[in-house]
């Protein structure tokens, strides 16, 4: 071996680290030499190149979603729309008010809160409409109620109504444990003794869905 | 050897050579491969600036007001009198009787009247003698030259010391060294160039300010369910979120993106940093808000106004429409209850109607100058003291730590920064005139840890210019018209007491109180 080729090769072994290569998801047909990593059957995207939807994504979203006027959507002190109150904490701009020309990079603190709110504002106006004119009901049909209570957490009409909301939000049908626990949702709400748990129970499982990170990153 | 008879190496020679490049490499390795992970030694840290000293374990607060627009500071308290300058007439000069002195203070402070604030009619009569008086003693000017005259960029510069310590702004550097235990450490309100990040990316994320635009509605953001009408109760929420966050951690979606940064970072926005909004209950503390229906009908929606709602509403009686009051209100309770160790407030470029002739802001701000130079500094000098004195007032009145006797304010530190200066030229002893950017400047701090009652620098007054200072001795160097950047920003953070280690910032002890 010529001396500067062996120099050579030295220093690039001692520039490797000593850990193994992180394994890379070469998609299917890759060659053999690389493990691709699975998770329960689900390759991990290696790029994980997620947008969070921002607040007019958000709104338009959640109007469309539960067929509602965007000015419906969420209304802090129900007169100051959210997308103003929280547009920024929700990654927006507002650059006409308080010169905020570019979004955030990243989400911040205060914007799971916002989230919530704005989700769970729509949840209540749609929710509010379904139970108090049933035979227009969007999302909860035939959800029948006794005293406030769910008459059977597992009727085909529970089913449906959780199909419904979870196409609503991730624009396919839930796997039968997302609906499962769903469904147990209801069981644990009833169990706090909260009043009017099939209510509750509604927004409970609105909130959940249309928070999750499914439906709020894309 | 073989090598020089045939240019190659025997086994025996390249066995040796082996050996000794495998023993080197334990020591070069890190080196060569230049891997992160080496970099990451408690040394190497502390020289990022991550490591914090002990020091008493208290948090220490900054206060940056940006003075939109270019706060000049030959209109407040470096101000040139007529009889003083051989230019006076070509030149920024005042009558003498409009600049006042008070004994045994370097400070100046201008007094101006005026039937209007350049084309839009309403007086203009201000003096800066009363704030002077009243708080000379935890006041330091120190004279600057900036690098440049771009509102955005001067704006961003006058926070970062153009770039001094690794690109993080001021209120960065105060978050990494007293803002681990807050929620929000960085808050801000800040407009343009003042309420952008720095480019130190070594950072934790929950240093990089939290922008908020409207400080009276903003608290109600803090609660994931109070305050919206027919709510389910706690416990329910807390069923949705368990069962929310079981059902993404078993969805193809989480499972798919579950390495993604911006999912960990939504995460633990969720798990960690949620709950301790949540459970300090800011939707009420920081809530300057009164009930006040049918347009504020908090009791309607289960909300109650801050314990301290009633005294700040006072202090800042416009917060609801003036951006600066209700940013100063916000201030205040972020600081007191522990929300934040930094806070950016200050007007912004827009019109504000309102205050007690019908303007709160100007349009532009300190920009305005353009347009009435004098005027546009007067009205708006007063808008900043006005808000700094409330402040103060405030701070003063807020005990801190009661075994040690000191208030808020003892821990307080407030920067009123600035773009820059304007020029000083006019036409021969106009009175109304207007003026353009200038890097030529001076910035205003206040605190109880500052060296008070102090002028670094000084002005030239037949230039109306102002000149440097060695940022170490404090002396004074007529004729230094060189920038100083990084020493106003190594002076604040001197001034506060926080770890510089590793920083490579200059020494700028000039700015400390003995």
């Amino acid at each position: 071996m010529r001396p500067e080729r062996l120099l050579l090769a030295c220093f690039l072994l001692t520039g490797c680290s000593d850990k193994p290569p992180t394994a890379i998801d070469l998609g299917p047909g890759a060659g053999p030499g690389v493990t691709p990593a699975y998770d329960g059957g689900v390759a991990k995207s290696q790029k994980g190149n997620l947008r969070f939807k921002g607040p007019e994504r958000l709104t338009l979203d959640l109007a469309q979603a539960l067929e509602l006027p965007a000015a419906a959507v969420c209304n802090e002190l129900g007169q100051y729309p959210c997308l103003g109150v929280h547009g920024v904490s929700l990654g927006g701009v507002d650059p006409y008010q308080h010169s905020v020309y570019e979004t955030a990079p990243v989400t911040g603190a205060a914007t799971p809160l916002a989230v919530e709110r704005t989700v769970l504002s729509a949840c209540n106006a749609r929710i509010a409409l379904d139970v108090k004119t049933p035979a227009t009901a969007v999302v909860f049909k035939d959800v029948a109620l006794t005293n406030g209570k769910l008459n059977d957490a597992a009727s085909p009409a529970v089913a449906t109504a959780l199909t419904s909301l979870v196409r609503r939000a991730w624009l396919r049908d839930p796997t039968q444990e997302e609906r499962d626990t769903l469904v147990q949702l209801a069981r644990d709400v009833e169990a706090t003794g909260t009043p009017n748990p099939g209510i509750a129970w509604m927004q409970a499982s609105c909130l959940a869905v249309f928070s999750s990170a499914e439906a709020v990153f894309y | 050897m073989t090598l020089k008879h045939t240019g190659r190496l025997s086994r025996r020679e390249m066995l040796r050579a082996l050996s000794l490049c495998a023993a080197g490499s334990a020591t070069l390795g890190p080196l060569l491969s230049g891997c992160r992970e080496s970099l990451e030694t408690p040394e190497a840290l502390e020289k990022l600036g991550r490591k914090r000293d002990a020091l008493d374990g208290k948090p220490k607060f900054l206060i940056v007001i940006g003075a939109a627009g270019g706060a000049s500071i030959v209109d407040s308290f470096l101000a040139v009198r007529q009889s003083e300058s051989s230019n006076a007439g070509a030149l920024n000069t005042f009558p003498d009787a409009q600049v006042q002195s008070v004994t045994g203070s370097p400070f100046r402070a201008v007094k101006y009247n005026n039937t209007r604030l350049g084309s839009i009619p309403i007086p203009v009569n201000t003096d800066q003698l009363a704030f002077v008086k009243k708080h000379m003693n935890e006041m330091l000017v120190a004279t600057s030259v900036g690098t440049s005259v771009n509102h955005g960029i001067a704006q961003k510069r006058s926070l970062t010391g153009n770039a001094a310590w690794r690109g993080r702004t001021l209120q960065e550097a105060v978050a990494l060294q007293w803002g681990a235990s807050m929620p929000l450490p960085n808050v801000n309100m800040g407009t343009g160039g003042y309420a952008e990040r720095g480019t130190d990316d070594s950072l934790p994320l929950a240093c990089f300010g939290e922008t908020v635009v409207n400080p009276s509605l903003w608290p109600l953001g803090l609660d994931g369910s109070r305050g919206i009408a027919n709510a389910p109760s706690k416990d329910v929420i807390a069923l949705a979120r368990s069962t929310r966050d079981a059902l993404d951690r078993k969805s193809i979606f989480g499972r798919t993106f579950q390495d993604s940064a911006a999912l960990k970072r939504w995460n633990e926005q969720r798990t960690v940093q949620q709950p301790k909004l949540e459970g300090m209950d800011l939707i009420t503390r920081l809530n300057i808000l009164p009930n006040a229906p049918p347009q504020i009908p908090l009791a309607q929606y289960g909300l109650d106004s801050s314990p301290d709602g009633a005294r700040l509403r006072a202090a800042f009686p416009a917060f609801f429409t003036d951006p600066v009051e209700g940013q100063a209100a916000l201030a205040f309770l972020l600081l007191k209850y522990r929300v934040s160790v930094s806070v950016t407030l200050g007007p912004d470029f827009n019109v504000a109607v309102g205050g007690a002739n019908g303007i709160a802001n100007p349009p532009l701000a300190f920009d305005i100058s353009h347009n009435d130079h004098r005027g546009g500094q007067a009205f708006m000098w007063a808008r900043i003291l006005g808000a700094v004195d409330s402040l103060i007032t405030l701070l003063k009145a807020e005990p801190f730590d009661a075994s040690t006797g000191e208030s808020m304010w003892d821990r307080t530190m407030i920067y009123v920064a600035t773009e820059f200066g304007r020029t000083r030229p006019r036409p021969a002893n106009a009175t109304e005139f207007g003026s353009g950017h200038d890097l030529n400047n001076g910035f205003l701090l206040l605190s109880p840890m500052v060296k008070g009652n102090t002028v670094l620098g000084g002005v030239d007054p037949n230039t109306t210019l102002t000149y440097g200072f060695d940022a170490r001795t404090g002396v004074a160097q007529p004729g230094k018209l060189t920038s100083n950047e990084p020493d106003i920003y190594s002076g604040i953070l001197t001034a506060m007491g926080a770890d510089l280690g590793g920083s490579g910032l200059p020494d700028a002890s000039a700015f400390r109180r003995a």
